[in-house]
């Protein structure tokens, strides 16, 4: 009887037809690429190599991705003995085969161990919900049997040469990223592009238009074309859910299958000082945003916002729509707070029923308030007699805990 | 137009799991134009269904087949299935004992057959199972690791390495299971350390009214000694030289005998030599051409070379061996020891250090050859 290897290490070109000289053979001899966990890389990697140089003259491929094994959160290997392991049917049926798929690329640290839990598959999950929220959302607007060309307007609105720049850097990452091996940044790029970019600012700052019948096909063309092109980006990680929306998009499609699409090119624009206006923007509207939630003003309440430099109507429009803040020429002289954004100041004038100077000290009570629980927790973190007893979930939540309080801490000390 | 208000992953996955499929999509070689990218899928064994390593080495492998794809290469992300070997004959083995019959019940014929249809069963299910992920490899060419040409590769490649004179045969210390009754290769045997005992044994001096006391945690192993040893440099034992032991129910006379690779810091300084069941001892042997004796049979039963104890288990033997020495006066002592043992990386059983003959592969050179490759960067890993 022969050691199992004896066979797998010829694995790379058994498979192709050696040891007759096939076409397949010269065709696909040697490969790209292999992918392994690390713990059998000497059983078969190596004797793989081997095997190809001895009886081939040629290493079988030309890189190695090894990836780490999975281990539950007591870093026990996952294994049907141990109970630990659940049946990945079962996941798939509980959070989507790309769900799935695209949590574990996210947490699976470049080679390392990977942590499991079941927890950690709603990531996937949600990311899938947010994509097919957010194309829904677009396709509502576009009537039956309509159709688009895959082209850029004329004249592109402030948000769209700024989510055009986004997503060419977007796409730049996720082929760097994918080309070195970096799988979880793959994951990460595509996940805040979509999250943060594209449904938390374009989509929001583009629904005046999809609601303006004037407006309506340039702002879909633009936004349905840049969806089309993240489809594109993401297939390779979420298949299934990609190819579904991608047959309802309205263009014109040659292949029968995204898979089989061309992966897309950057678009040939550079709208670098949009971009620069757009990230600016989007600091203000967040500045709005928590000021409002801080010094509890409600959110569709106005709010003058004073900023040196003339500002576009579009950025105006934006603002008001995102934030309900309102760009005034005239510096406030009373009841009003200034910020430092990316070296311009932009000054908050309140309305007329808060008292700032009373707000401030208000916030300052709470900033103290905070600070002696935190010290309370510290104190609690340096008592050995806690830290010998208390079971370490204790111990965790405890400093969970602490580095809550002092995230809205610092947060607070922003605003006074 | 409109999409349903909410995402059901099980419709749209079981529709273009299908599509892709009936389409042949990822067949190889549609275009010839293009440059190739070769994946090798690790074929999964066929001992069980799929597991979440599985999914997340396929979920990677998917991904770059079709990232390559999209960029214009003729990507061939070839699958396939491992026959695992012994292991998948302990799993259907496992299953025959729930009904109550072991292989021999079967006999060699209808146990195959049996094996290969728990291998039809879970190659099926293992290839829905890729396809449920959303696996986009060339179906077309699917292969199993004993398919007809697969096989002939094999022969081919052992035929190749005999020729060139890299296999040979010898009797060689091997790690065996006495389960599976087959040899493991250092890979599969899985070292754990255990809590066990350090016996010291007198053997009596021949003609003589003295005793030398050697120390060993398999103590069931001395009906196969052949010598007792003590370092050279150790005056303890010199007064022994050339002097004969005489081993306990056997009556082998055992030359005593000085050898470098003792410890005298282990137990008493001297130890038992048992050639056919130590690789350490297996090589002191073969320096002072000592004699070999198997005990055990493969399955680890005492065999007629452990007289009295014939027929007995290793580890129901060392129980009475032990038992017996006490009672003859010839045990000094037990002491607590930290043992390492090693285990059969698939059935658990703890592997037996047996002489056997068997086929041999010289891989020095080629695992040199292949590390140097490694060296000059033919090869990349990532991370490095």
């Amino acid at each position: 009887m022969l050691d199992t290897w004896f066979s797998s290490w010829l694995w790379p070109f058994s498979t192709l037809g050696w040891p007759d000289e096939t076409e397949d053979l010269k065709r696909y001899y040697p490969g790209s690429l292999l992918v392994s966990a690390w713990d059998i890389l000497f059983f078969w990697v190596a004797r793989m190599i081997m095997a190809g140089l001895e009886f081939l003259n040629e290493i079988p491929f030309t890189d190695v991705l090894i990836h780490g094994v999975l281990r539950d959160e007591k870093r026990r290997k996952l294994s049907k003995s141990l109970g630990n392991s659940p049946d990945p049917m079962e996941l798939f049926d509980r959070y989507g085969v790309d769900g799935t798929r695209f949590s574990l690329i996210s947490i699976a640290p470049e080679g390392r161990d990977i942590i499991f839990s079941e927890k950690k598959m709603e990531i996937g999950r949600n990311f899938c919900n947010k994509m097919w929220n957010a194309a829904r959302l677009l396709l509502m607007y576009v009537k039956e049997g309509e159709k688009f060309e895959r082209n850029i307007d004329k004249n592109p609105y402030l948000e769209d040469k700024w989510i055009i720049m986004k997503f060419n850097k977007t796409l730049k990452k996720v082929e760097e990223n994918l080309e070195k091996f970096d799988y979880p940044e793959v994951a990460k790029s595509i996940y805040h592009f979509f999250w943060s970019h594209y449904c938390d600012f374009y989509l929001e700052s583009i629904k005046d238009r999809l609601k303006n019948e004037k407006e309506r096909k340039n702002a879909l063309n633009i936004s349905l074309l840049i969806m089309e092109n993240f489809l594109k980006l993401s297939h390779p990680l979420v298949p299934f859910i990609t190819e579904e929306i991608w047959h309802k998009l309205p263009f014109e499609k040659k292949e029968e299958s995204i898979s089989i699409s061309e992966w897309p090119e950057e678009f040939n624009f550079n709208f670098e000082n949009e971009e620069k206006e757009m990230d600016f923007l989007i600091d203000i509207i967040s500045l709005v945003r928590e000021i409002k939630g801080i010094y509890k003003i409600p959110l569709k309440e106005e709010i003058n916002v004073y900023i040196k430099e003339e500002k576009s109507e579009r950025f105006k429009k934006i603002l008001k729509n995102l934030s309900y803040g309102n760009i005034v020429l005239k510096k406030p002289d009373r009841n009003f707070l200034g910020y430092m954004i990316d070296g311009e100041e932009i000054i908050i004038e309140f309305p007329e029923k808060i008292d700032v100077e009373r707000e401030k000290e208000r916030i300052k009570d709470e900033i103290s308030e905070l600070e002696r629980i935190i010290e309370n927790i510290d104190k609690k973190l340096r008592n050995p007699d806690f830290l010998m007893k208390a079971p370490q979930k204790v111990i965790t939540e405890t400093e969970n805990k602490k580095k809550k309080f002092e995230e809205k801490l610092k947060a607070l000390k922003r605003y006074v | 137009m409109e999409l349903p208000k909410k995402y059901n992953p099980k419709e749209v996955e079981s529709k273009w799991e299908k599509f892709w499929i009936e389409r042949n999509l990822y067949q190889a070689g549609k275009d010839k134009d293009k440059k190739t990218f070769v994946i090798m899928m690790p074929p999964p064994n066929v001992t069980g269904m799929l597991h979440m390593g599985h999914v997340l080495n396929n979920t990677l492998q998917d991904m770059y087949a079709r990232y390559k794809r999209m960029k214009g290469y003729d990507v061939l992300w070839l699958p396939g299935i491992d026959h695992a070997g012994i292991a998948t004959q302990n799993v259907v083995e496992k299953e025959l004992k729930k009904e109550g019959k072991s292989r021999f019940d079967l006999g060699r014929e209808k146990f195959v057959e049996r094996v290969y249809k728990w291998k039809e069963k879970y190659e099926d299910i293992i290839i829905s199972q890729l396809r449920r992920l959303g696996c986009s490899c060339d179906w077309t060419r699917y292969r199993f690791t004993m398919d007809e040409k697969l096989s002939k590769a094999v022969l081919t490649a052992f035929v190749k390495l005999y020729e060139k004179g890299s296999i040979y045969k010898g009797k060689y210390i091997v790690n065996w299971c006495p389960r599976c009754e087959t040899t493991l290769s250092d890979e599969e045997v899985e070292r754990e350390e255990i809590e066990g005992k350090l016996y010291y044994i007198k053997y009596k001096i021949e003609n003589e009214d003295e005793f030398i006391t050697v120390a060993t945690t398999r103590p069931e192993t001395m009906l196969g000694d052949t010598a007792v040893a003590y370092h050279p440099s150790d005056q303890r034992y010199k007064k022994f030289k050339g002097k004969y032991a005489i081993l306990p129910f056997i009556g082998r006379k055992l030359p005593i005998i000085e050898d470098e690779a003792v410890d005298p810091d282990f137990g008493t300084g001297a130890v038992k030599i048992t050639p056919s069941h130590d690789p350490a001892d297996f090589e002191i042997a073969k320096k002072h051409s000592l004699e070999f004796v198997t005990i055990m049979d493969t399955k680890g039963i005492i065999n007629e070379n452990g007289g009295e104890f014939k027929g007995l288990d290793r580890f129901e033997a060392r129980e009475i061996i032990v038992k017996k020495l006490k009672e003859m006066g010839q045990l000094d002592k037990i002491e607590d020891y930290k043992i390492n043992i090693g285990k059969c990386y698939r059935c658990d059983t703890i592997i037996e250090p047996y002489l056997s003959e068997q086929w041999f592969l010289k891989m020095k050179e080629m695992a040199k050859k292949a590390y140097e490759a490694g060296e000059k960067g033919e090869v990349k890993f990532h991370p490095s």
